[in-house]
C-alpha cells in the first residue's frame, strides 16, 4: 500500500530546521534561533485548498517520470510555457502550454507526441497548472 | 442593516464526479444514495431529461440507458472532501461564514462594497478553484438570502448571482408572489398545507400577512419568517454548529436478512462508525439505541424492535458501545421475521471529560481511549474500514451494494488520477 501524503497545512511531516543531536553539556546556542519546522506542504503549496495529487503516467515532458506524484493548482491560470493538466479525448493528459505568437497548443518536451491544438475556438481544456512534482528515489 | 449570503454547489454531488471526469462535460449525471436505491442527485441535463429525484433507481433505468445518462454510486469521501475545500475557499470571502450542508453556507457580506462583483467573485474563484459551479443569493435575512439562491439558480437572466436590493419594491412582491409558500426555508409541507387553507398561497401573502395572527395560529418560528421576509434579520448566522445531541448510523439491506450473525455484524458496524464521529466531536454517548426493521413495503409479516441499554460510565469506546448495543440486539430480535434495515443511535452525548464514575465497577481504562484513537487514526488515514470489530466482518451479506462508484481521486493515493 502506498504511503497518503494529506495535503493540508497540518500535516505532520515536518522537518526540524535545527537541532542540537547531542543532549550532553551545555545546549548549543543556536537552539535558541529554532523558530519553526521546514513543513514540505507549505513548501510545495500555495493553495492547499484548490491543489490536487494526480499520478504521470508518461514521459512526454522533461523532468517528470512515469509513476511521479504531481501537484496541481487548478486555481492558477496558466501562462506560456507551464507545465498542465489538461482534458483531451475524454482524459486528462500532462504537456507543457504553448502559448505565443498566435498559437495555442499542448506539447511534449520529446519527440513522438502529437501537438494537441486548440479547438475551433481558440480554446484548450486546461484543467490546472502543475506546480511541483514528488518523486521517491527509495 | 445586514446583507447575508447564501452560497450554495448546483448539483453539488453531480458537480463532483464531473470535476474528474472531463468525458462527461455535457452529460447527464445521476447519483443514487446508499444501496444504489433511489435517485438523490441530478445534473441539469439529468433534470431537462424529466428524471424526478428521488425515485427508486429501477424505475429510471431504462430513461438512463436510452439517454447514455452517467449513473454513479455516492461517493461521500470525494463529496465530502470537495465539500471542505469549497467551504475553505468560501470563507475568504466574508468575516463569518454558517456551514450549512455539505453544500451550502451562509456568508455574513454585510458593508462590503458592491456585491455585485463581490458575487460573481465567489462563483469565478471556486469555479476556477475547484471546477464546481455555484449560485449565490443575497438579501437582509437569511430567508431572503435563501429566496435570492433559488432566483439566482432558476433565472438565467443573473448569471448565477442574485439580491433583492438589485429590484425596486414592486418588481421584488412581484417575484416573491411567483414563489409558493412551500419554497420559503423553514415552512415545511404541513405548516404550508395549513397556511394554504388560510388563503396565503405564495412568499408574497406570507410577507404580507399579519406577523401577530400568525404567531396565534402556528408559533414564534413562524412569525419571524414573517420578519425575515420584510427584511428584518431574526436569525444571525451561527459559526459553531452545536455538538450533535444524537448520532445515528442506520442503512437498508441489499437483501432481506434473517438470522442473527448478520444482524449482529451490521450493528458491530453501525456501532463502529457511530462511535468514530463521537469521538470527532470529543464527545461521550450514555445511551445507546438499537433499531431493527422488516420492509414496510414488502407483504410480510411486519415487526419494529427497538430498545435502548445505558451505559454504565458514559463512552466513546467502540467495544464497549458494541457491548451494550448486542445486549440490545439479543433482546430484540425476533427468529421469525425478515430485516431490512438495522442502526444504532448514540443519545445522552456529553463532553467526553464531564464522566461521573460508578462506585461499585471499575473506571475506564485510559489505555482504551488510546486504542481508539488509534483505530481512527488508521481509518482516517488508510480508508474507513481498514481497521475494523472483528464482529463487523463474521459476515459481508448486509453490506451496502455500491456497483457504480466513482475512484476516491482526491482522499486515497491508489485512487489517484493517471495523467497520460
Amino acid at each position: 500500500m502506498h504511503h497518503p501524503i494529506p495535503l493540508s497545512r497540518t500535516s505532520s511531516l515536518r522537518i526540524p530546521l535545527v537541532a542540537s543531536p547531542v543532549r550532553a553539556g551545555f545546549p548549543s546556542p543556536a537552539d535558541d534561533y529554532v523558530q519553526d519546522h521546514v513543513n514540505l506542504n507549505t513548501l510545495l503549496v500555495d493553495d492547499p485548498d484548490c491543489t490536487f495529487l494526480m499520478l504521470a503516467n508518461s514521459d512526454a515532458l522533461r523532468g517528470i517520470l512515469t509513476g511521479d506524484y504531481v501537484l496541481i493548482d487548478k486555481s492558477r491560470t496558466a501562462a506560456h510555457g507551464d507545465v498542465v493538466v489538461a482534458a483531451h479525448e475524454n482524459s486528462f493528459v500532462l504537456r507543457r502550454l504553448h502559448k505565443q505568437q498566435g498559437m495555442l497548443a499542448l506539447m511534449a518536451d520529446v519527440p513522438g507526441y502529437p501537438i494537441i491544438p486548440a479547438e475551433g475556438d481558440y480554446t484548450l481544456e486546461i484543467w490546472g497548472v502543475v506546480i511541483a512534482v514528488v518523486r521517491r528515489l527509495v | 442593516m445586514s446583507t447575508f449570503a447564501l452560497v450554495d454547489g448546483n448539483s453539488f454531488y453531480a458537480s463532483c464526479e464531473r470535476v474528474f471526469r472531463p468525458d462527461l462535460t455535457g452529460r447527464p449525471i445521476i447519483v443514487l444514495s446508499n444501496n444504489d436505491g433511489c435517485v438523490v442527485a441530478r445534473s441539469a441535463e439529468a433534470k431537462a431529461l424529466g428524471i424526478p429525484a428521488f425515485l427508486p433507481f429501477y424505475q429510471v433505468q431504462r430513461l438512463c440507458y436510452k439517454h447514455r445518462v452517467a449513473v454513479f454510486s455516492s461517493n461521500y469521501a470525494l463529496y465530502g472532501d470537495m465539500s471542505r475545500r469549497m467551504m475553505n475557499v468560501l470563507s475568504r470571502f466574508a468575516p463569518v461564514q454558517e456551514i450549512y450542508s455539505i453544500d451550502e453556507c451562509f456568508l455574513d457580506v454585510t458593508g462590503i462594497p458592491d456585491l455585485n462583483s463581490h458575487g460573481h467573485r465567489i462563483r469565478q474563484t471556486v469555479r476556477q478553484g475547484l471546477g464546481l459551479p455555484t449560485c449565490v443569493g443575497m438579501g437582509s435575512s437569511k430567508t431572503l438570502a435563501k429566496l435570492a439562491n433559488h432566483v439566482a439558480k432558476k433565472r438565467p437572466e443573473w448569471n448565477g448571482v442574485f439580491e433583492w436590493d438589485w429590484l425596486n419594491p414592486r418588481e421584488a412582491d412581484r417575484l416573491l408572489a411567483e414563489f409558493t409558500v412551500g419554497e420559503v426555508w423553514g415552512i415545511g409541507r404541513r405548516i404550508a398545507e395549513k397556511l394554504t387553507l388560510m388563503n396565503i398561497h405564495s412568499a408574497l401573502d406570507l410577507k404580507q400577512a399579519d406577523p401577530r395572527h400568525i404567531k396565534r395560529k402556528f408559533n414564534v418560528v413562524v412569525e419571524r419568517t414573517v420578519a425575515e421576509l420584510n427584511g428584518v434579520a431574526c436569525l444571525a448566522l451561527e459559526d459553531v454548529a452545536p455538538a450533535k445531541q444524537q448520532i445515528i448510523s442506520s442503512r437498508s439491506f441489499s437483501r432481506l436478512i434473517h438470522d442473527l450473525p448478520s444482524l449482529s455484524a451490521s450493528i458491530s458496524h453501525h456501532v463502529a462508525r457511530a462511535a468514530e464521529k463521537l469521538r470527532a466531536q470529543g464527545c461521550a454517548a450514555g445511551l445507546i439505541g438499537v433499531s431493527i426493521r422488516t420492509n414496510p413495503f414488502r407483504d410480510l409479516g411486519q415487526y419494529h424492535g427497538y430498545t435502548c441499554v445505558p451505559l454504565i460510565h458514559p463512552s466513546a469506546d467502540t467495544l464497549e458501545l458494541n457491548r451494550a448495543a448486542q445486549a440490545a440486539l439479543r433482546a430484540i430480535w425476533q427468529p421469525e421475521f425478515s430485516y431490512h434495515k438495522a442502526g444504532v443511535v448514540l443519545m445522552n452525548i456529553g463532553p467526553n471529560t464531564r464522566q461521573q464514575h460508578d462506585l461499585f465497577s471499575p473506571p475506564p481504562d485510559p489505555k482504551r481511549a488510546r486504542l481508539m484513537a488509534t483505530i481512527d487514526k488508521l481509518n482516517r488515514d488508510f480508508g474507513s474500514g481498514t481497521i475494523k470489530l472483528g464482529a463487523e466482518g463474521l459476515t459481508e451479506d448486509w453490506q451496502m451494494r455500491q456497483d457504480k462508484k466513482s475512484p476516491c481521486y482526491t482522499t486515497r493515493v491508489d485512487q489517484l488520477i493517471k495523467l497520460g
